[in-house]
């Protein structure tokens, strides 16, 4: 008795296990961790006494790679996207730009260009809408940039956590 | 399996890998929860910046100032200015991180005035294009010396624009303090004109 009691508890956390594992997921890979020094040669004269810091930075065009994993070939998503701050100055904007549309699995439509053009889109305290789609796809490139920079801003290290979330219908 | 079903303690565990299961699978698209976000870290690091530098209107920042010979035969080489330079400026670029404020000192870092001369230094206030906090110039007239003294102070985040016009114009008057001209004799003296931006 007691062994086929092991046995059932065995099957049913398997079985628990694979459904955990192919629940759907929003994965951002290549970069989870951004660090950018501002110092004397992002003046927009660089090491030029007099100059302003040049008031944009902008990542790589492919800077990261978004994925949308494990949801049905038909499934309708969109990925949200907000901010929470550590300690970001109410000066300094940040905007994320979909540069691709990525590679959607066989028979899924992927990311649906109507509904999430490319263009930069704020990354706000607020969740705002950022791209659309169905079935799974991987690799959509993003591209982020930050404005506002100035020597008028109190030098100091500024951090905050990009969040994605992702919905279906 | 059947069998084993009958026990109460597998039902109820049953039904909480049920339960379980489909917490799951209902928490899928349309009913978000943490497990369906993902971050990244975005960090800027603002680090301190301190650079200075003269500008000029004129050719070179390097200027002369000289001792004019008196137009009238009997007079002496009076007791006001004897010339002025105005045309150079003091930039800056400043970011201030671990220190409070930064100042300008000047001095004289390499050569001697001759005896009973002596270069005085006026500095505006900024102007221009900067922004930020810039520095205020120390009231008063400066006499150059080989002692380095304030005279600009307070400037924290802040640039002034780039080139002359912008920031801090500088005026120097040479004067004679003297009264013996029997000690007055033509000579050419090459000094150089420090300014250094200091940590506070």
């Amino acid at each position: 008795m007691h062994k086929h009691k092991q046995t059932l508890g065995f099957t049913l956390a398997l079985i628990l296990f694979s459904i955990l594992n192919s629940q759907a997921q929003v994965v951002v890979t290549a970069v989870t961790n951004w660090k950018r020094d501002v110092d004397a040669n992002d003046l927009t004269t660089s090491f030029e006494a007099g100059n302003d810091l040049k008031s944009t930075v902008e990542t790589a065009p492919n800077f990261n790679q978004l994925d949308i994993r494990n949801v049905e070939t038909t499934q309708q998503w969109k990925v949200a996207i907000s901010r929470q701050d550590i300690n970001w100055p109410a000066a300094l904007t940040l905007s994320v730009i979909r540069n691709s549309v990525g590679t959607p699995c066989g028979g899924c439509m992927g990311v649906n260009v109507g509904g999430s053009p490319s263009v930069y889109v704020p990354i706000t305290v607020i969740e705002t809408d950022f791209i659309q789609g169905s079935g799974e796809v991987t690799g959509i490139n993003l591209q982020y940039k930050i404005e506002g920079i100035s020597l008028t801003i109190p030098a100091d290290s500024y951090s905050t956590e990009i969040l994605y979330t992702l919905y279906g219908d | 399996m059947m069998l084993f079903l009958q026990s109460y303690r597998l039902k109820w565990m049953l039904a909480f890998c049920i339960s379980l299961a489909y917490t799951a699978t209902w928490a899928q698209p349309g009913n978000p929860t943490y497990s369906l976000s993902t971050n990244t870290f975005f960090e800027i690091d603002m680090r301190p910046i301190a650079l200075i530098d003269l500008e000029t209107s004129a050719a070179s920042t390097n200027f002369s100032l000289t001792v004019p010979a008196p137009t009238e035969a009997g007079d002496g080489i009076g007791s006001g200015a004897l010339s002025s330079h105005t045309s150079n400026w003091i930039n800056y670029s400043s970011a201030v991180r671990y220190v409070t404020s930064r100042d300008v000192q000047v001095n004289i870092s390499y050569g001697t005035l001759p005896s009973d001369f002596e270069i005085r230094l006026d500095v505006g206030m900024a102007s221009g294009t900067g922004g930020g906090t810039l520095g205020t110039p120390v009231a008063g007239t400066k006499i150059l010396s080989s002692t380095p003294q304030n005279i600009i102070t307070g400037i924290k985040g802040a640039f002034t624009g780039d080139g002359p016009t912008n920031g801090h114009q500088l005026s120097y008057s040479l004067f004679y303090t003297g009264s013996n001209f029997s000690t007055l004799e033509t000579s050419a003296t090459t000094i150089t004109i420090l300014y250094t931006l200091i940590d506070n």
